[in-house]
């Protein structure tokens, strides 16, 4: 399997990435959401799913859910938001511009790979 | 005395059956109360919403829509979660019933949760949750339509809330004056009961299940000291259990 990494801290995605190489995901990461929307426009092959943070510079994550799947962006990639956000407001949001799920930081290795099998994936 | 050295025993050993064995020979195995504390201080709380979707998939599914076509002429539904530590189960359960069976709003639908840890009763019917066990197994869109967000909190929404009651209760002493449960969900408890306690567990549903019920155990748990009391039946690979007929 395939994910892409956006968040704006270096220390969370080489936590992520740690977590989902340990099960076998191929990662690839951006810092914010504009990187990210770039990174998959020029991406052929595409990703299973990306894990996207919220507060992020240039783009945040709720901008870039909405835009990739306006744009109709590998349609298949499942988005998880993983960010300290968590009122029910941002949550119903992230669900309503198109993200599958939704993890609050902090979390375990455990819940993150619990969520994952909720949206299909089994690592 | 004993029950001092019991309490000393018990976060040492893990093993429960070991447990209840030392008590045997300390000549105390007649005294529920003290074995009811070794269990308590013994027993797990790993819990999740959702826990083993699998089984919730195949109650969805399968086995809730039998049970409302049985139970259409009087129009009640009884779920019994035992032994649900701190809750999510009996919530999952309501989260399910409210979800996918529109139907069962105008029903007599009760879920009566037990647990021998009056502590996690408490908790169960408190129903505020904290972060890491909201990351535990339940849907974003579970969370925005059924959980309430307090401070650092979740609190479970009133119509959830409203199909549940918790009380204190030992899986293995059938409660009293109970109409029987047409489900019942005991999963990860036969795991940590010694032999005996897992045949008395099992009279005990046996005895307050309805004739078309169905009981729920744990993926990794079996009936098999009971297939006199329970049949084993399936489910795209998962097992469930229905009574023998009460003699």
């Amino acid at each position: 399997m395939r994910a892409m990494i956006v968040d704006d801290s270096r220390f969370m995605r080489t936590h992520l990435r740690q977590l989902l190489e340990r099960i076998g995901v191929n990662c690839e990461e951006a810092g914010d959401g504009a990187a990210a929307l770039a990174a998959l426009r020029g991406h052929a092959e595409g990703f299973d799913f990306m894990l996207l943070d919220v507060n992020m510079p240039k783009m945040n994550g709720l901008e870039c859910v909405k835009t990739l799947r306006e744009a109709g962006l590998h349609p298949p990639m499942k988005v998880m938001m993983v960010t300290t956000e968590s009122d029910n407001t941002c949550i119903d949001s992230a669900l309503q511009y198109g993200a599958d799920e939704f993890l609050m930081k902090p979390f375990t290795a455990e819940s993150l790979r619990e969520k994952l099998a909720m949206m299909g994936l089994q690592a | 005395m004993a029950q001092s050295r019991a309490e000393w025993m018990a976060p040492e050993m893990g093993d429960l059956s070991l447990v209840q064995e030392r008590l045997g020979a300390m000549g105390v195995d007649r005294a529920p109360h003290l074995h009811r504390t070794v269990t308590e201080a013994g027993a797990l709380q790993e819990t999740a919403f959702f826990r083993d979707r699998e089984a919730f998939d195949n109650l969805r599914d399968v086995l809730l829509p039998q049970l409302i076509a049985a139970n259409a002429a009087h129009r009640r539904l009884r779920v019994w979660c035992a032994a649900v530590s701190t809750g999510q189960e009996a919530y999952s359960v309501a989260m399910l019933l409210r979800e996918h069976f529109a139907e069962l709003a105008e029903w007599d639908v009760q879920i009566v949760a037990t647990d021998l840890s009056g502590q996690a009763v408490e908790y169960a019917q408190r129903g505020r949750y904290r972060r890491a066990e909201m990351n535990r197994g339940l849907p974003a869109r579970m969370l925005v339509k059924y959980f309430v967000r307090d401070g650092e909190e979740w609190e479970v929404s009133p119509r959830l809330r409203a199909l549940c009651e918790f009380r204190d209760g030992d899986v293995c002493v059938p409660m009293v004056h109970e109409r029987p449960f047409d489900l019942v969900l005991m999963r990860n408890v036969m795991l940590f009961l010694p032999a005996q306690n897992r045949s008395a567990a099992l009279a005990s549903v046996h005895r307050q299940i309805a004739p078309e019920g169905v009981l729920l155990l744990g993926h990794a748990e079996q009936a098999e000291d009971s297939s006199s009391l329970f049949q084993a039946e399936y489910v795209r690979g998962c097992c469930f259990y229905r009574p023998v007929a009460k003699g």
